[in-house]
């Protein structure tokens, strides 16, 4: 079953990537058939090991990249296939903070100049009135206004991702996208900038693409989890849903390592290799059958509105079900 | 990457100092020189012919009695212009058409570095050589000859810098904007590596006035009567062993020219690259 499409901001729907891989004439699949809606005034997590395609799905999104298939919806258009120049009136819309807040901007220009290009190039302002919409869009992310002469080497993490915020919002987007938007900051200075997140979102009610690794930060954060196993989407639900009760042993495994050292390369150990066919977390489930080599799950709901693409899932959505070994089903 | 560089670090550094101490004198000689010499560079004396160095005539005279010092300034200047024109040409067209190469990849890609690739496969003299005789003389054409030999060495260095600066998170945020590739490139991308262009274009001067010298010293460069330090030269060559001087003092002020450009582009690579910075601090 797929959400209906009338609820959603953005409706993203069997979206596939492959880049040119080694060797030369083969394909990667970055993003297998991914479907998922972003609803309005939500924040929707984007939760998966490095490699399993967030970051992928978020620029396709934004049409940083160029989908291979597949559509992505906007005001009942799909711009999956735009060239650049007809992307031009949906880039307001979409906006997206990156996670290394020091590379985010141009070394050369002055944080007043990164914050009026956006405002010139959509012609939201006249020169005139910059530095008076400069100086609010600073306030509004708790910035003095004397920032808008430095120049980015001078700024902390946290005052420069701060500043991303803003150049974000300059454009008054419907949908950030934000990629490990604090995993590059210090601890001491992460709640702050998350906490500006939640103001900013409740208060302008835009949409919000948060991806992480990092799950206390997607608990925190976010009303919905979507939860990506090497392109594929595994699983999508409310966030207090998919927390308490997972329902694919991916998303389980996920959790079972929350409480474990946390360790700094920001990766969820890589068990086993991928399937290609079947099931792509055929090698690494121990709760694999005959049928997850055969047919591929897809995404279905079992809960209200808590999807799933686990052929077994059922068996344990009910309340109090146990699953059961693979040797014990298939003996 | 910073490429950042004061005027205060060039001052510190003694072989760019000395490199731009040299550059000015030149810069200032033949510019200023020719206008302070009593002799002009077409006034012949066919009774001083082939005199050697003396206090009238510093560099003697030539077989037609003309000051050597005078048209060495004076063909100095002409080699100079038609150098910096080259290479603001190269540079200019070089790079624009290696960072739109980069940014656009695929076709466009291909197309304009595989015409960069024809221009490489040759030795620049000789390209130069064959382009003077496609082309056909004329002071226009040997600019657009060296440009051309330089041309595809910015469109390499524009096209690697720009591979690696578009994936830059500010880069994509431009993007984002809506902002046109060509805004893209030109206000976000180039500036970020000014720095190896700008080594590249002071050594790129250098190579641009051996290359015009040697075209004019076989003849298929700046025409006679106007002089250029290759056909000074040319004509010093053929009476070397009654008059020495005219082919030594051109020639070595063609080294002194480029001793101080060499000099100073060395100097600005060490001070632009952070990995040879710190040798380069006192």
């Amino acid at each position: 079953m797929k959400p209906t499409p009338s609820a959603a901001l953005v409706a993203i729907r069997d979206l596939s990537l492959s880049f040119p891989g080694k060797p030369a004439g083969t394909w990667f699949k970055a993003l297998d058939e991914v479907s998922l809606d972003i609803r309005p005034r939500e924040i929707l997590g984007l939760v998966g090991e490095s490699g399993s395609g967030k970051t992928t799905l978020g620029k396709a999104i934004l049409r940083l990249h160029r989908p291979s298939s597949g559509s992505i919806t906007i005001d009942g258009r799909d711009i999956a296939q735009l060239g650049e120049r007809q992307l031009k009136p949906f880039r307001r819309d979409l906006q997206m903070i990156f996670q290394d807040p020091a590379a985010s901007f141009n070394p050369r220009r002055t944080i007043g100049q990164a914050l009026s290009q956006p405002l010139l190039t959509q012609r939201l302002a006249r020169r005139a009135e910059l530095p008076e919409r400069i100086e609010t869009l600073l306030r509004r992310v708790g910035l003095p206004a004397r920032f808008s002469s430095s120049f980015p080497h001078e700024l902390s993490g946290g005052q420069l991702q701060r500043v991303a915020i803003a150049r974000a919002l300059a454009l008054a987007p419907a949908l950030i996208v934000a990629d490990e938007a604090v995993s590059k900051l210090d601890v001491s200075v992460r709640a702050g900038v998350l906490n500006l997140f939640k103001d900013i979102q409740a208060e302008t009610g835009l949409s919000m693409l948060f991806i992480t690794h990092d799950l206390e930060v997607a608990r925190f954060l976010c009303h919905r989890i979507g939860v990506l196993y090497h392109g594929r989407l595994v699983e999508i639900g409310p966030a207090a849903e998919v927390f308490s009760r997972p329902l694919h042993p991916y998303t389980k495994l996920l959790l079972g390592t929350l409480d474990a050292a946390d360790d700094d390369s920001g990766d969820i150990r890589r068990m086993q290799s991928v399937s290609n066919s079947g099931c792509r977390y055929l090698n690494t489930c121990p709760l694999a059958i005959d049928l997850c080599r055969e047919r591929r799950p897809e995404l279905e709901a079992l809960r209200t509105g808590h999807l799933v693409a686990c052929h077994r899932a059922g068996e344990w959505a009910a309340p109090g079900a146990v699953p059961r070994r693979a040797e014990q089903t298939s003996a | 990457m910073n490429s950042k560089f004061q005027i205060g670090a060039i001052l510190r550094n003694r072989l760019a100092l000395a490199g731009l101490a040299i550059t000015v004198v030149v810069i200032l000689a033949i510019t200023l020189g020719a206008a302070l010499m009593p002799h002009s560079e077409e006034d012949m004396d066919f009774v001083n012919l082939l005199m050697p160095p003396s206090l009238e005539h510093p560099f003697g005279t030539d077989a037609f009695g003309r000051d050597v010092l005078t048209r060495v300034l004076i063909g100095g200047r002409m080699s100079l212009m038609i150098s910096l024109s080259a290479i603001a040409l190269a540079s200019v067209v070089g790079t624009m058409m290696g960072s739109l190469s980069a940014y656009h990849g695929g076709w466009t890609d291909a197309v304009l570095m595989r015409f960069s690739d024809l221009l490489f496969a040759f030795p620049s003299f000789v390209l130069a050589l064959f382009l003077m005789v496609v082309l056909g003389f004329g002071t226009p054409n040997i600019i657009l000859a060296i440009a051309l030999v330089y041309l595809p060495i910015f469109a390499r260095i524009a096209r690697n810098m720009t591979m690696l600066i578009k994936e830059e998170p500010y880069v994509q945020a431009a993007r984002l904007m809506g902002r046109r590739p060509l805004s893209i490139i030109v206000g976000e991308i180039i500036p970020n590596f000014s720095a190896p262009l700008l080594v590249q274009a002071s050594i790129g001067v250098a190579f641009g006035i051996i290359l015009e010298a040697g075209l004019s010293f076989i003849g298929l460069g700046v025409q006679p009567p106007t002089p250029s330090l290759g056909s000074i030269m040319a004509d010093g060559r053929e009476y070397f062993s009654r008059g020495p001087w005219v082919l030594t003092f051109s020639g070595l002020a063609i080294s002194f020219a480029l001793l101080g450009l060499n000099l100073l582009g060395d100097g600005i690579r060490d001070l632009t690259d952070p990995r040879l910075r710190e040798r380069a601090a006192p």
